[in-house]
Parts: structure tokens; sequence; C-alpha cells
């Protein structure tokens, strides 16, 4: 996986999978840089035999092949960049899957295309709700299925032009409370006059 | 900066258009995400099928996102369904190769040969 945002629609597919009605995506910076992005769903959970074999990729419960590598790989990408992935799920309740990274880590991965991965995730929902939130030190932005698909009325949201503007709107104000870089680089020369 | 409000907008303007038959569907279209199709660039393979699909006006066809197909090394794969479950699969699909996919095989029924799994096995 090259970026966050693939991370991301690759997990939820493990959500749907598990019948899930609602799935809950954050991606959330805190005041030191570290970024935690985690998947919560209510669909059937793991036992415990299964949730402790989740992030080995030679466990699967799917039966078209004999790896999964879908966890190992978003576990592979937090560590690389001094994260941790921790899962903690209930039969009949749901899964959450957490995974960290430090921001500013040389090898941290980049977020990517998110609106593409959440418009594409809101425009297949058909029974689920899905709700991301991004939040970074400079603001936060919600979007939900169930907005959209309200604002929308009769118009379906797989429209190309419906489908373009979400990616739009999402990616936008992504952008809008990233890139908090500028702000540090200003202080820098602030405090060097 | 966009808001909701420009979708009620877009909404309104295309209620205006839009045509109210009802369709059957014609074929199904199928993608597979699953963590072998989405590294392989299923998600613009994806976003292509739908907008063409859409830009064409085919309502008579859905696409739809599925899990492993089972041919990992030959993602990402396009399924086609018609109505009496006959199945197309194409492989390697690029973005390019999807857009013909709509124009050739899913608006006027012509099998794209070149890049059928077959090819490629």
């Amino acid at each position: 996986m090259t970026d966050w945002s693939l991370h991301i629609l690759d997990l939820v597919q493990n959500a749907l999978v598990a019948k899930a009605s609602k799935i809950n995506i954050e991606f959330v910076e805190d005041s030191l840089g570290k970024r935690t992005i985690s998947i919560e769903d209510n669909g059937v959970g793991m036992d415990e035999e299964t949730a402790v074999h989740a992030l080995s990729p030679f466990y699967t419960t799917r039966s078209t092949r004999k790896v999964g590598l879908g966890i190992s790989f978003f576990a592979q990408s937090c560590e690389q960049s001094g994260g941790v992935v921790r899962i903690t799920s209930k039969k009949g309740i749901g899964t959450k899957i957490t995974g960290t990274y430090q921001g500013n880590h040389i090898d941290a991965l980049e977020i990517g295309n998110m609106g593409e991965t959440i418009s594409l995730l809101i425009a297949g929902s058909t029974q689920e709700t899905i709700r991301y939130h991004h939040k970074t030190m400079r603001g936060e932005f919600t979007v939900s299925s169930e907005e959209i698909k309200e604002s929308l009325g009769d118009i379906s949201p797989t429209n190309h032009e419906v489908l373009s503007w979400m990616r739009e709107y999402i990616n936008e104000h992504i952008e809008q409370i990233e890139g908090g870089t500028y702000e540090i680089v200003e202080r820098f020369e602030e405090n060097a006059r | 900066m966009k808001s909701l409000s420009d979708l009620k907008k877009m909404r309104d303007e295309m209620t205006k258009k839009m045509s109210l038959r009802e369709t059957k569907n014609r074929l199904r279209v199928v993608v597979g995400m699953a963590t072998c199709g989405i590294t392989a660039g299923a998600r613009p393979v994806l976003s292509a099928l739908l907008e063409e699909v859409s830009k064409k006006e085919l309502t008579d066809v859905v696409v739809t996102q599925v899990g492993c197909i089972g041919e990992c090394a030959l993602e990402p794969i396009v399924e086609v369904y018609d109505t009496q479950g006959n199945r197309t699969t194409y492989a390697k699909v690029s973005p390019e190769i999807a857009r013909r996919i709509v124009e050739e095989h899913l608006a006027n029924n012509r099998v794209l040969t070149s890049h059928l799994i077959a090819n490629f096995k």
C-alpha cells in the first residue's frame, strides 16, 4: 500500500464483510504530531482466537486464498513510522482497529487521495452508514454518508458529477487543515529575526 | 470552498432533467476490491467505470465492489454479468481499459477480447 487512503479503503472492506451497518473512520493528529487512524464497526466481531491471529499474514477467514495481508500491511506501515496497531473486538458487538504513526517520521506514508476513498465508500454504501472524521491541530472535518444522501434526495451518489464533487469536497477540506508546516516555518523565521 | 449546500443545488438541477423511466438491470459489473485488487490499482478503475457508466447514462448497468475474486496476480479484475448469469472476466484492467470496457462491452455489447483473463493465464 502506497498511502493511508488505500489502507483505509482496504480495512473498511473487512468491516463490510463483517456485515457492519455503521462504520466510523477517524484520522486524528495530537499536539505531539502522533497520528491515529481508527476504523470502528458494529459488525459480527471476532472471537478470541480469530482476533489473536488477525495480525498474522498467514491467517484469514476467507476461502479464496490462504493469506490475509490487509491488516499485516497496515501494521507494517504503522510500525515503519514509529507506531503500533491494536485490535479490539467482541463477538456480536463489533471490531475496532487502531493504528498509530509519527506524522513527521521519514518513512511515514502520505495521506493519499482520501477524497476518492471516502467518496467511493459512500457511493458503494447501501444499508451502511459511513462516517469519516479528520482532525489536525488546525481544525477538523467530518463527512457522513447520511448527510450526503440526505442532501442528494433521489439523486444517486454514483452519478459522475456527484462523485467528483464529493472527491473534491473531501480533499479540499482535508487540505485546509493539513499542511501545518507553513505555520511552523513562519514561527521559526520570527524567532530568527 | 465547497459546502453541502452545493449538493442541494446539484440535486435541483439534476431532478429537472432526470428521466423517470424505470429500467431493468441489463448488466452487473463487479470490481475486485480486496487487498490484492487495491494494491494493484482497483480504486481508479472503479472510479473510471462509475464515471463512464454515469456519463453515458447507462441506467441499466450497475457497478459494484466485491472482495477477492481469487486470481490475485491478475488484478485489477473486472467482471461483467448478464441477466442469464453469464460472466465475462477482464484482467489487469487500467482506468483506460475500464473506459474502453464501458464503451465497447457495456454500451455496444462488443466483448473486448484483448483484455480477457484467458490472455494472461
